[in-house]
């Protein structure tokens, strides 16, 4: 069978002034037909914030609650440049108001407990019980605090994983100033899936872009729970230019036992390793929300139907974000936006009887190596067989540029700018 | 190639007047709406742009987007990830965002 070329059909329908079609055809909105419908979120992170914003988006006359019992969001995406000294704490935080007032979304300030699925309620801190149409969870992870001998959430003021950003940020920052030169940082990554799989190597090389020009004779030893990465060669690369002899990367190897007392580390391989700043990336779960609710299965995550977000465990409860099982995609910020926005279309679909259209899906990390250098990694995904598999994307060329490397660095900016604002605003 | 172009005339030009007819406009409007609304993780929401990255809404025909799109994919235009993203569009799916984005305002 003949079959032109994208070019051909690109160019030849540009030359025919398909344009001009474009100005005579209105693009109509989509209109409100779900009034009244209640609609409420559990967790105001890249997930739910955005989740609550596109919904109001997409129906005007739903009645949309957020409850989030944090004051404002602290983001992890660019908290490794605050490791780094390139921003301020402030740079990563955001409010809540202008998302509320902007979208006509009720905020409750207040942490949800547990959920009633049979009523159809969210249970809060005060007793109160908050009735819902349709629930969406998206509670981020929560750490499993069981799997490494001497590591729990009261050491981990001590020793700090900073894989929630915000006082562990701040933790591990202070731990990195007060350092002396010549000092050993170790970050050890976690076994099993967990947050932003590409974010221990920019945090390797944010911290190192610090020590560079601060305490030039310290070392980054960065023990990595997988055997390889896929930006491996890319970084390696930067790594050599930029900090050589720096960063050492250990992979193969996580660690087991922690003396805080003594700063040490055990690893897989029975070696004992002495850090003056230890950051522990401990191991992930969903949420607690998730547990208690009866959302997740064997793996700690929540399974969910990958198209509409739906629950498989609960009906009229939808999961988002790093909680729930999603296929190909990477737990990340971008992810959960993106997931939210199908989620709110599977909602508004599943309220007006309608069958929703197969969604697509990106998640994009940048990864900053210093002030004027970023790599990325673009995932663009669709739904095969009721999965979400990655159909295009990957890494920044081998090939590129320092020029490119420096424009990714400000499109890095750039694009923290736009996210945030499109799901905070 | 006068042959190839005959032949797009009358197997792709009526599949797209049909798909930009009124009803199958509505029912198509919230795949577009949730295609496009992945734009926004990098153009900002309504994709009006933020910084150094570009507004796309309603700044371009179709026409122009198409061309741009085409230069991505086949590398003809200087770029850092949209020519990842282009190879992820498929023709219908360009065709879509192509009209939507030389319409949309959503008030900014």
């Amino acid at each position: 069978m003949f079959r032109p070329s994208r070019r051909d059909v690109i160019r030849y329908l540009g030359s025919l002034g398909l344009a001009s079609l474009a100005g005579v055809t209105s693009f109509p909105a989509l209109s409100s037909t779900n009034s009244g419908a209640r609609i409420v979120i559990i967790g105001g992170g890249f997930g739910g914030a955005a989740c609550a914003k596109y919904l109001r988006r997409y129906d005007p006359g739903l009645s949309i609650t957020l409850i989030e019992p944090k004051d404002k969001y602290i983001s992890c995406l660019f908290s490794n440049s605050v490791l780094g000294g390139l921003h301020p704490m402030d740079f990563i935080t955001h409010g809540y108001d202008n998302l509320a007032s902007n979208n006509d979304i009720k905020l409750i300030r207040d942490q949800a407990i547990s959920i009633e699925p049979a009523n159809r309620k969210v249970v809060l801190s005060d007793r109160q019980k908050i009735d819902y149409d349709h629930l969406v969870v998206s509670p981020g992870i929560d750490f499993r605090w069981n799997q490494i001998e001497g590591y729990d959430e009261e050491v981990a003021n001590l020793v700090p994983h900073a894989w929630q950003a915000g006082k562990q940020t701040e933790l591990l920052r202070s731990q990195l100033q007060s350092m002396e030169d010549g000092g050993v940082v170790i970050i050890s990554t976690p076994t099993g899936n967990f947050r932003a799989p590409p974010a221990p190597y920019e945090r390797a090389s944010m911290i190192a872009y610090y020590l560079s020009q601060e305490k030039p004779k310290s070392k980054v030893l960065l023990l990595d729970s997988g055997t390889d990465f896929d930006s491996q060669e890319l970084y390696t690369k930067a790594w050599n230019k930029m900090y050589p002899g720096m960063i050492e990367w250990v992979g193969g190897s996580s660690v087991v036992k922690l003396d805080a007392a003594q700063k040490t580390v055990e690893t897989t391989s029975g070696d004992i390793l002495k850090g003056d700043v230890i950051n522990l990336i401990p191991p992930q779960r969903a949420g607690k929300i998730a547990f208690t609710a009866g959302l997740t299965d064997e793996s700690g995550w929540c399974p969910v139907n990958q198209k509409s977000f739906a629950s498989t465990h609960q009906d009229f409860i939808h999961v988002i974000g790093d909680s729930c099982i999603a296929g190909d995609m990477f737990k990340a910020g971008s992810a959960a936006n993106s997931q939210a926005k199908a989620c709110a279309a599977g909602i508004i679909s599943s309220l007006s009887g309608k069958d929703m259209p197969d969604p697509v899906f990106m998640d994009v990390f940048y990864g900053v190596i210093n002030k004027h250098y970023a790599i990325s990694r673009i995932g663009f995904y669709e739904l095969v067989d009721q999965k979400i598999k990655k159909t295009a994307g990957g890494l920044s060329s081998k090939r590129s540029s320092d020029v490119t490397r420096h424009r990714e660095m400000v499109y890095a900016e750039a694009w923290y700018h736009s996210i945030t604002n499109d799901t905070f605003n | 190639m006068d042959t190839i172009l005959r032949l797009v005339v009358l197997l792709v030009l009526p599949c797209l007047l049909l798909s930009v007819s009124s009803s199958a406009w509505a029912d198509n409007v919230l795949r577009t709406q949730m295609l496009a609304d992945n734009c926004a993780i990098c153009h900002g929401t309504n994709c009006v742009g933020s910084l150094s990255i570009p507004n796309i809404n309603g700044v371009m025909s179709a026409e122009d987007f198409l061309f741009k799109m085409n230069g991505f994919y086949f590398g003809d235009e200087n770029a850092t990830v949209m020519d990842r993203i282009a190879k992820g569009l498929s023709r219908d799916q360009l065709n879509d965002l192509a009209f939507y984005f030389a319409k949309i305002n959503r008030s900014r």
